[in-house]
């Protein structure tokens, strides 16, 4: 049960490797006219991308509920295989991926996870380090629709895989235009229950010490 | 040992006729959400044999107009931390129902059992009454839980620090034992709001434990 959510903490983290500041105007999305370019200019910022640091807002929308439910926290990334993802407010909780391992840290308990010992967190590790490599566009475990507007591009995932279809009925990335980096990240349950990451406050290529992923 | 079964008889004739101890066989069920507060949230973990989950649960009052302004209905809403839903609950008209629940989850003893959780969560005896037992009587009101949603047994309200008349520092518990096939405990402490700030649930035979903490009250 908690292996199968933690697939989906893996889904949540993968598409925020991109990350950057900026949130999308309201404007009509076209269809992509050149997805080969832009497959290759995305490729190329991820390629360059050594280092990440953020802030992320989530917020979460429920038809049922009239408030939305707002956590914050820090992420960073480091090249190749390393994450930090940490929820501070309004509690503490932290997903840690390491060369192939995942611990997820809460009330100074560890969880530990390796990720090749089973093919579907393998897949999932694989798509992380594609997304790095820039072939979001590409994944064959999703149906991927690309579409554009003045600011940004919009890349819609509908998982093929059954498991993970009866959690998340799609995803949404929001790609800077200018930057090719992920502004915005949702996951979508249904039309009106979905968990929306926007990332602030991003420093891209900075030094960032081996010990932000191993739990101290 | 005389002494012993002296003591023994003076605390049985304490126990008997002492008025710190009442009963509260008119159970008026109504939600832990005051009027002023309209959602909780919940720092959630769930034990079930060798499986662990931690999440979210959202507790959400409704009030309506007019009739259903004395009885609001609540959804309960169980997530991960990022945000995915696991089950949904609506108590309306005195039921509770199962909305949804991912196939995570598709184990029905699992969610029924989690609906008595919530049937326990919501129900709650008028406080009013029990205030005036408190300030009148003592520490230790005995309830009976409602017959309607399925849910049989015994709950207890515990006040610490309460002295004579005096309600300055009032450390406010429940404790709830069920009863039948899979009797189950129930653990319930209030913050000064009178709203449960930590919530223990446990069923032995299912190895079923729940384990909430207030974050919020909206």
């Amino acid at each position: 049960m908690n292996y199968k959510i933690n697939i989906l903490a893996m889904l949540a983290v993968f598409c925020a490797i991109f990350v950057h500041v900026n949130t999308a105007e309201a404007q009509e999305f076209t269809a992509v006219k050149d997805l080969t370019q832009l497959n290759k200019e995305i490729s190329l910022v991820a390629a360059n991308t050594k280092t990440i640091i953020a802030d992320f807002v989530q917020e979460k929308h429920l038809d049922v509920l009239d408030i939305v439910v707002e956590s914050k926290g820090v992420f960073i990334y480091k090249d190749p295989q390393k994450l930090r993802w940490e929820y501070k407010t309004p509690y503490k909780y932290l997903v840690l991926m390491n060369n192939g391992k995942m611990s997820i840290v809460q009330d100074n308990k560890v969880q530990e996870f390796d990720m090749k010992s089973s093919d579907a967190l393998k897949s999932l590790n694989d798509m992380m380090l594609n997304a790095i490599k820039g072939d979001i566009l590409q994944n064959i475990n999703f149906k991927t629709s690309v579409f554009e507007n003045a600011k940004s591009y919009k890349v819609r995932l509908v998982p093929k895989n059954n498991k993970v279809n009866v959690v998340l009925s799609a995803i949404e990335v929001l790609i800077n235009r200018n930057s090719k980096t992920v502004d915005q990240f949702t996951m979508y349950e249904s039309d009106t229950d979905y968990t929306q990451i926007r990332f602030l406050n991003k420093k891209i290529n900075q030094d960032v010490a081996d010990g932000h992923f191993i739990n101290n | 040992m005389l002494r012993t079964a002296i003591l023994l008889i003076i605390s049985i004739f304490i126990v008997s006729f002492h008025p710190l101890y009442g009963a509260c066989e008119d159970s008026i069920y109504v939600a832990p959400l005051r009027v002023e507060y309209n959602t909780l949230l919940y720092k959630m973990k769930i034990n079930f044999g060798k499986h662990f989950f931690s999440g979210l649960m959202v507790v959400n009052k409704s009030v309506g107009e007019g009739e259903n302004y004395n009885d609001p209905d609540y959804n309960i809403v169980f997530m991960s931390e990022i945000g995915l839903n696991i089950m949904e609950y609506k108590y309306s008209n005195g039921k509770m129902k199962l909305v949804k629940h991912t196939a995570l989850f598709d184990k029905r003893i699992v969610y029924n059992m989690m609906m008595k959780y919530c049937i326990l969560l919501i129900q709650d005896v008028n406080r009013n009454k029990l205030e005036e037992k408190i300030k009148n009587h003592g520490y230790l009101v005995k309830t009976k839980l409602s017959k309607t949603c399925g849910v049989r047994g015994k709950s207890y309200y515990l006040y610490d620090g309460i002295h004579d008349d005096s309600l300055v520092s009032v450390n406010e518990a429940r404790k709830i034992y069920t009863r039948g096939l899979f009797p189950m405990n129930y653990t319930l402490e209030y913050n000064e709001d009178h709203i449960p700030d930590y919530i223990m649930f446990s069923q032995n035979f299912w190895k079923l434990n729940i384990e909430v903490r207030l974050l919020k009250q909206y």
